[in-house]
């Protein structure tokens, strides 16, 4: 993430900005395409979950970040599809090897993609 | 965003985590549910701030690293958390080694296996006379293969990711305006993932003027210098102006950028041996105003270093050149 993109957030939020200059740094030490919020969040502790997911959310307002949902399967790994918005996901899914599962007491992980 | 909106999302958080213990068999239909709903009222901002705040807690609360994780994650969540309950562990466990095994076989699947994530390490640093935190100060971390450097945040805290390809040999240096560089030889495989640095303060210069000829020294106007990486600096440029009185007390007034606001300020300082003692009103461009305190050590006759109050009562670093 380029440092002027990030002055620009952090002139337009300065309430958030050490948060933002901490999301940035984490982002820059981690280079895969998509981001999982709980990863972030076992990383950087020391900010406020809400506070955390607004500078999150701030990011993809500014377009760094994609929001997708994915969906949990059974054996609790991450299904392969990704919904723009929650109330996408049909009620069947396959999981990693191909099997059709019920996504009813499934879980909804919000992941995030950098923007291209 | 604001304290009213965190707040709107802590509550719809505990509105969809209520819901959601109510009925744990249909978490996807309810989470539709309320998505719908916040976003047929206008809230679908808020509504997915709420899905990631709750992924986030919930991760946390997977595995909390100290007891004040826990409580906090807990308070996010509700009083009485299900998985603190017996059935919910008797229901679990048994698929919990295959959770595990599932996710480090299928899903994580790191691009160079040598540099995965191990561990964070924390680095404090310290005044070491007042135990204050020091903000700003540059912390570099040495290991077997390679360094890196951060800058302390308000907490006087770097935090580093630390991966398998660092060993377990490191060093630590850290600096800061007006202290004594000191580096320390860490074990990696025993230190745990908090290291403390205490700086000293730097030793008085014996260049340093005394009594009246010190006022002399602080009359007249001070620049704010800039040290250090300029997307850390809290203060980045400003003047400050000091004007001895005959009681041998000095005004003060001081205009400056801070915090991304331009800030104005007028006090009182006293000069007591090389340490000005700075007392001040400030307002700042968005409104907010604050009584504050500051203190600076003379380092030679045109170079002032210390620290200002910032509005959040924490301390914002500054070091001053003398103009005039």
């Amino acid at each position: 993430m380029s440092q002027s993109n990030l002055d620009t957030l952090v002139r337009e939020h300065p309430e958030y900005r050490q948060e933002i200059r901490k999301v940035g740094s984490w982002l820059d030490s981690h280079p895969e395409s998509t981001i999982n919020p709980k990863v972030v969040g076992k990383d950087l502790r020391e900010i406020d979950s809400t506070q955390l997911a607004f500078v999150l959310m701030l990011l993809v307002q500014a377009g760094f970040l994609k929001l997708t949902y994915k969906v949990t399967t059974p054996s609790g790994v991450m299904a392969d599809g990704e919904f723009d918005d929650p109330t996408h996901i049909p009620e069947k899914l396959t999981d990693r090897w191909n099997r059709p599962f019920d996504t009813t007491d499934a879980d909804v992980v919000p992941v995030f993609r950098r923007a291209s | 965003m604001n304290g009213g909106q965190e707040n709107e999302v802590d509550k719809l958080l505990h509105e969809l985590n209520q819901r959601v213990l109510a009925d744990p068999k249909n978490k996807v239909k309810i989470i539709q549910e309320f998505y719908s709903e916040q976003l047929k009222a206008g809230n679908g901002n808020a509504a997915a701030t709420t899905l990631i705040v709750r992924s986030i807690v919930t991760a946390r609360e997977e595995s909390p690293t100290s007891e004040a994780a826990r409580e906090n994650t807990e308070a996010k969540v509700g009083a009485i958390p299900i998985w603190k309950k017996p059935s919910f562990w008797a229901a679990v466990l048994p698929s919990l080694a295959a959770v595990i095994v599932g996710y480090w076989q299928f899903v994580y699947k790191p691009a160079h296996p040598d540099d995965s994530p191990r561990s964070q390490l924390s680095v404090f640093v310290r005044n070491a006379r007042t135990q204050d935190p020091i903000v700003n100060a540059k912390v570099s971390l040495q290991t077997e293969n390679n360094q890196r450097e951060q800058t302390t945040d308000s907490l006087g805290s770097a935090m580093f990711h630390i991966t398998k390809v660092d060993g377990t040999d490191w060093r630590i240096y850290s600096s800061c305006d007006g202290y004594e560089k000191r580096n320390i030889r860490v074990d990696g495989a025993t230190v745990g993932n908090k290291v403390e640095l205490a700086l000293s303060e730097v030793a008085r210069s014996s260049t340093t003027v005394k009594g009246t000829a010190a006022l002399d020294t602080i009359k007249g106007t001070w620049e704010v210098v800039s040290t250090g990486d300029a997307h850390n600096l809290r203060i980045q440029k400003g003047t400050f102006d000091f004007a001895p009185q005959r009681d041998k007390s000095i005004l003060a007034s001081a205009t400056f950028h801070a915090d991304d606001m331009d800030v104005k300020s007028s006090g009182t300082a006293t000069l007591q041996g090389d340490r000005l003692s700075l007392s001040f009103s400030a307002t700042n461009s968005a409104g907010g105003s604050w009584n504050g305190l500051g203190d600076f050590t003379l380092l030679s006759p045109s170079r002032l270093s210390g620290r200002i109050q910032s509005k959040r009562g924490d301390d914002i670093p500054v070091t001053l050149n003398k103009v005039n």
